[in-house]
């Protein structure tokens, strides 16, 4: 009888152990990483009434493949474009057999210095477009070839980016974040560094549903500057529809900003696709630009804040290709509060980390620290501080504030 | 005890949350916490059905001298398995005190080529093969009865124990033409522990310590780049054993004696965790596994096979076969 009952157990461990590993993108489970990787690359790309819009890198010439840099939608019957970049975006639109000879695409997250051209590689022309905030409206002239939409921002010398993570059960004090963006980027104007965007890591959302999801869109809708966003663990888990990838678009990837790189990871799982990985030298790679950073939700190394990563190699490999490509900054969100670590030991160099978690969410029993890290490029190299929001109930400064360092 | 532990463990993580730097060692005693609830639950019913009196099993399951092991390998990996041999002698160094040292070994079977999810997009294939080796040694010293209260069939002996381990990590990673190489040392040199034999039968034990974590690296082609100063990260188990006497000495030609582990490991490294909804990332993977031990009728060495499962993301089943061997130094008391 115990023969049978102890070889019972052995068959109930084998037969419930393969349905606890990893599911996969066939069964609707976004949760792993790679599956988001395909979701990303899925909604980068969309046919309206037979004709191919598809996101491209900014150098692309060519439509026969496409990027994940953006997300299409249709609404009212209008094509909806979303560039996940904060500075240059270009949409491949191929007309096909569809007869069309022009389309109206509305644009969002588009700068207001933004000069927009379209036409056939090499010849494109500058295209109307009615502005408001960061939505611009235009109609896209087609021919019997592909056509490609960009646009691109100027850039000086001197820039800035804003940079924070979780939002999570409070986008009322996003909202006062983005309010305070909005005097960072007149004040940065006017000393000649203009502030190029902001950069959102993760935790948009407590739970990856739709209503949660689009209202925080709707609020960055009206940020002063464009806004690349990277998903969460609580933008992610248990996720059957992909909702961050059909409203965000991309999970991971590089831009250029002026003169810095900026890579961001997808992390929303505590680790990285493979496919992901197997980007990373392409990712970093920076060999026209002055300034690499990287972000991504989790810490790459939590040290004692405890929020690591559900793969530690994953992260091992991500912080060796940050040392070997002299990355400037790795920031990130997840611990909800503002933490630096400037000098983490990785083989004979050192990653210099921010964490940032201060764009609302629940920050426990200790005085909230709400606000944005400010990034200034120049000449000089990058600097960085944090910028305090309060709330709009807070009496008084927070406690702790002597442990960060705030913007002057 | 375990109830305590996860309460406070809960306590932290919820209540205080992130701005009072409430760190790692939350997510162990939770993990330790839980562990003790489960054993406790377990252990209960099987106490309710051991005949009376409960004594010790006769030959108890112990770790193998020699094992080898097919064990899964992670959440980055699809469907990949490693192959796994330890060699674990135990020495018995008087009556109150064993010395196991050990050495292990894994390695993937195969390397892995991972392509790009959509087909059409220009990104190349990962391939990557994986090697770990880790030495060490657990001293174990049982505390005698004029420190701690006999209680015959309530509390049973407590043991202390100190176990310092080395492990070695080795990614080989193939982006592109040419090899790369991450090495992860993991140095545990203070993980302490503290047995308690709860009843004849059960057992629980946690291990807590720091982990000291060198990385090195190489360039594509290039040599292997170290630097000098460690990072600190920190480590923690928790194991309930209870064993049970299938057949006993005596009954048959083959005795066989049985335990049933559940265990918590506080560690990422190998790419297995425990989710919990959004919670990502806190909690290493949860064990659980049953052992069977075959001796024959006064042979020295017996069989012992081990199947179970890691439970959680980039986990899966496993299993172990393994021989023991006599113990060095006499037998204990």
């Amino acid at each position: 009888m115990r023969v049978v009952t102890s070889l019972s157990v052995l068959a109930t461990l084998c037969l419930l152990a393969p349905s606890m590993g990893c599911s996969t993108c066939a069964y609707g489970d976004f949760s792993p990483a790679e599956c988001r990787v395909a979701a990303e690359h899925t909604v980068a790309q969309t046919v309206v009434d037979g004709v191919t819009l598809r996101f491209q890198d900014p150098a692309a010439s060519t439509a026969d493949r496409w990027d994940a840099l953006g997300v299409f939608w249709v609404e009212d019957g209008a094509v909806h474009a979303r560039p996940s970049t904060l500075v240059d975006f270009a949409i491949s639109v191929d007309p096909g057999d569809s007869g069309l000879t022009e389309l109206a695409v509305v644009l969002h997250n588009v700068g207001a210095d933004a000069a927009l051209v379209a036409g056939p590689p090499g010849a494109e022309a500058p295209l109307d477009s009615v502005a408001d905030g960061l939505r611009r409206d235009v109609v896209v002239p087609l021919g019997g070839a592909p056509v490609f939409v960009r646009g691109s921002r100027p850039c000086g010398s001197e820039f800035r980016l804003a940079v924070a993570g979780d939002v999570q059960t409070n986008p009322d004090q996003l909202e006062q974040v983005l309010l305070e963006m909005g005097t960072e980027a007149t004040s940065a104007a006017a000393a000649g560094q203009p502030l190029m965007g902001f950069v959102l890591l993760g935790d948009l959302a407590e739970d990856p549903v739709e209503d949660e999801l689009t209202h925080v869109l709707s609020v960055l809708e009206r940020s002063p500057v464009p806004v690349s966003v990277v998903p969460g663990n609580h933008d992610v888990h248990g996720d059957e529809l992909a909702l961050y990838n059909r409203i965000f678009g991309a999970g991971t990837y590089a831009q250029g900003v002026c003169s810095a790189r900026l890579a961001l990871m997808d992390t929303g799982t505590g680790d990285l696709a493979a496919s992901v990985q197997a980007r990373i030298p392409s990712l970093f790679a920076r060999p026209d630009y002055d300034f690499l950073v990287v972000g991504g939700h989790y810490p790459a190394w939590p040290g004692r804040t405890g929020n690591g990563w559900g793969d530690e190699d994953a992260a091992w490999y991500m912080l060796t290709e940050m040392v070997r490509n002299e990355a400037d900054m790795y920031i990130s969100g997840h611990y909800h509060s503002w933490e630096e670590m400037p000098r983490i030991a990785v083989g004979p160099g050192e990653v210099h980390q921010i964490i940032s978690g201060t764009a609302g969410g629940d920050q426990g029993a200790g005085a909230p620290r709400y606000g944005f890290t400010r990034l200034t490029f120049t000449g000089a190299g990058m600097q960085s501080c944090f910028v305090d929001v309060q709330p709009l109930e807070a009496a008084s400064g927070p406690s702790g504030v002597d442990i960060i360092r705030v913007c002057p | 005890m375990s109830g305590t532990a996860f309460g406070a463990g809960a306590l932290i993580f919820l209540g205080l949350g992130d701005s009072m730097d409430a760190g790692d060692p939350e997510g162990v005693i939770v993990g330790a916490g839980l562990v003790g609830l489960s054993g406790a639950l377990i252990g209960l019913i099987a106490d309710l059905v051991t005949p009376r009196p409960a004594v010790p099993v006769r030959d108890r399951v112990q770790r193998p001298t020699l094992r080898l092991s097919l064990l899964p390998e992670g959440s980055s990996q699809v469907d990949r398995y490693v192959l796994g041999g330890r060699i674990d002698p135990q020495i018995n160094l008087s009556p109150h005190v064993t010395l196991n040292p050990h050495f292990g070994f894994a390695a993937r079977l195969g390397a892995d080529a991972h392509t790009h999810p959509v087909p059409g997009i220009a990104a190349p294939p990962l391939r990557t093969q994986r090697h770990k080796v880790s030495g060490g040694a657990e001293l174990a010293f049982a505390l005698p009865y004029p420190i701690i209260k006999k209680k015959p069939g309530l509390a049973g002996p407590v043991e202390l124990r100190w176990r310092p381990m080395w492990e070695l990590r080795r990614r080989t990673l193939h982006p592109g033409a040419d090899r790369q190489v991450v090495e992860h040392h993991a140095l545990y040199p203070a993980t302490l522990g503290v047995r308690w034999h709860v009843t004849p039968r059960q057992r629980f034990t946690v291990y807590l310590g720091p982990r000291m974590d060198w990385l090195g690296y190489t360039d594509p082609g290039g040599d292997l780049q170290f630097g000098s100063t460690p990072l600190m990260a920190f480590h923690g188990e928790a194991w309930w054993q209870l064993d049970v006497p299938v057949v006993r000495q005596g009954q048959g030609e083959v005795a066989v004696t049985s335990r049933i582990n559940v265990g918590y490991v506080h560690s990422n490294l190998d790419g297995q965790r425990f989710d919990l909804g959004a919670i990502i990332g806190y909690f290493g993977p949860f064990e659980i596994s049953t052992d069977l031990r075959f001796r024959k009728r006064g042979a020295p060495v017996a069989l012992q096979l081990t199947a179970g499962a890691r439970v959680g993301s980039g986990g899966g089943p496993f299993v172990e076969f393994g021989v023991v061997t006599p113990a060095l130094g006499g037998s204990r008391g």
